[in-house]
């Protein structure tokens, strides 16, 4: 399976402190805590199109989507050094949530329908099967401290080109597709560069397995 | 496959209503209460997706940027292949060698299967050390 677009969000665990002015002279003036629901500030989303690169900082998470991974490796420093540019600006608060996502597109030699049949065989047959239209797959797993949700199954070309942030230059009339998110939460962690770096790593490589693992059991069905 | 798509509570203006029995003077009735024929089965864990979404974001958008990722500081210089390039390469993908790279390679493993005969290379195993070690010798058997 060809990875066709990456994820990666860091959720922070207090605001950034990039948008904590607004936030300071509402407590100044109020002696209150501004309400989470009521921050009025705008995110900031920067879409980088020849890198297919989309970059969005906003006082509660900060994200980078690549449309374009030639390689794990790419995907990684790309990711390392824009949020290593955002840290040189304003320190990036600690953390609650690490996350990344990847999707994975195989090119399917069937039809739409013998695909879905095949899909179908993963289950035991009952009347609901028997009689579904479309199928799709979802399943959590764990990976060490890490939680993965899965979801994979057969698609056709409008339904995939809906997926992407980036509509990828070439993509198969029917496939199957497989959504690995890969995501640890933690409890007020500091972001060091090495942490990150490996979880990306990581998530990407586990992805790969799966997609590696969802191949090999299409083939068997 | 299908993706349902989530119904958030932002998405959906939700009426407020007056009801006395409670103490405050309205309640919310959530998406479900409105609406049952919305709701449907997804996991817990899925509302907290990883996801790009932001608050309302201000938009722009520029060509390109120079970041310092390891493919702006490395070239692959091959003669032979010149399409060949440092993400190719760290993504596994070699390309197939030319006629003559192939001749090239018959050749030094012709002259390295001389030189192993000639030489009688053979593997210096532990036990071959060992053995040579505790009986003074250093021929090999």
């Amino acid at each position: 399976m060809n990875l066709l677009q990456v994820i990666v969000e860091l959720r922070h665990s207090t605001p950034l402190k990039l948008f904590s002015p607004y936030e300071e002279l509402f407590r100044s003036i109020t002696g209150k805590e501004l309400p989470a629901k009521q921050v009025p500030l705008p995110g900031f989303e920067l879409t980088v199109s020849e890198k297919r690169m989309q970059i969005v900082v906003d006082p509660r998470h900060t994200a980078i989507v690549l449309g374009d991974i030639p390689n794990i490796g790419y995907c990684t420093d790309n990711v390392m050094a824009v949020f290593k540019k955002i840290n040189d600006l304003v320190k990036l608060p600690s953390l609650s949530r690490l996350g990344a996502r990847s999707y994975w597109v195989g090119e399917s030699k069937l039809d739409f329908d013998e695909l879905v049949a095949a899909y179908k065989k993963m289950y035991r047959p009952t009347n609901i099967i028997e009689e579904s239209i479309d199928v799709g797959f979802s399943f959590v797993f764990t990976c060490g401290e890490c939680k993965v949700n899965i979801a994979f199954g057969p698609m056709e070309l409008s339904q995939l080109e809906s997926m992407f942030v980036f509509k990828p230059p070439k993509l198969p009339g029917v496939a199957n597709f497989l959504d690995v998110d890969y995501y640890l939460k933690i409890e007020q962690k500091e972001l060091t560069e090495r942490m990150l770096r490996d979880f990306v790593i990581s998530g990407l490589d586990y992805a790969k397995g799966q997609s590696t693992k969802l191949m090999g059991l299409l083939k068997e069905e | 496959m299908i993706v349902s798509q989530l119904t958030l509570h932002e998405e959906i203006n939700i009426r407020t209503v007056p009801d006395s029995i409670f103490s405050s003077p309205y309640v919310t009735l959530g998406l479900q209460a409105w609406v049952p024929e919305l709701y449907q089965w997804r996991p817990v864990e899925w509302l907290a997706a990883t996801s790009l979404d932001g608050q309302q974001p201000v938009v722009f958008e520029i060509d390109t940027i120079d970041l310092p990722i390891a493919t702006r500081r490395w070239k692959v210089g091959s003669p032979e292949h010149p399409e060949l390039t440092f993400d190719d390469l760290r993504a596994g993908k070699w390309p197939e060698p030319t006629e003559e790279e192939m001749k090239k390679r018959g050749k030094a493993l012709e002259l390295a299967q001389l030189v192993h005969d000639k030489l009688d290379i053979r593997p210096l195993t532990t036990t071959t050390i060992v053995r040579q070690l505790r009986e003074g010798k250093e021929d090999r058997d």
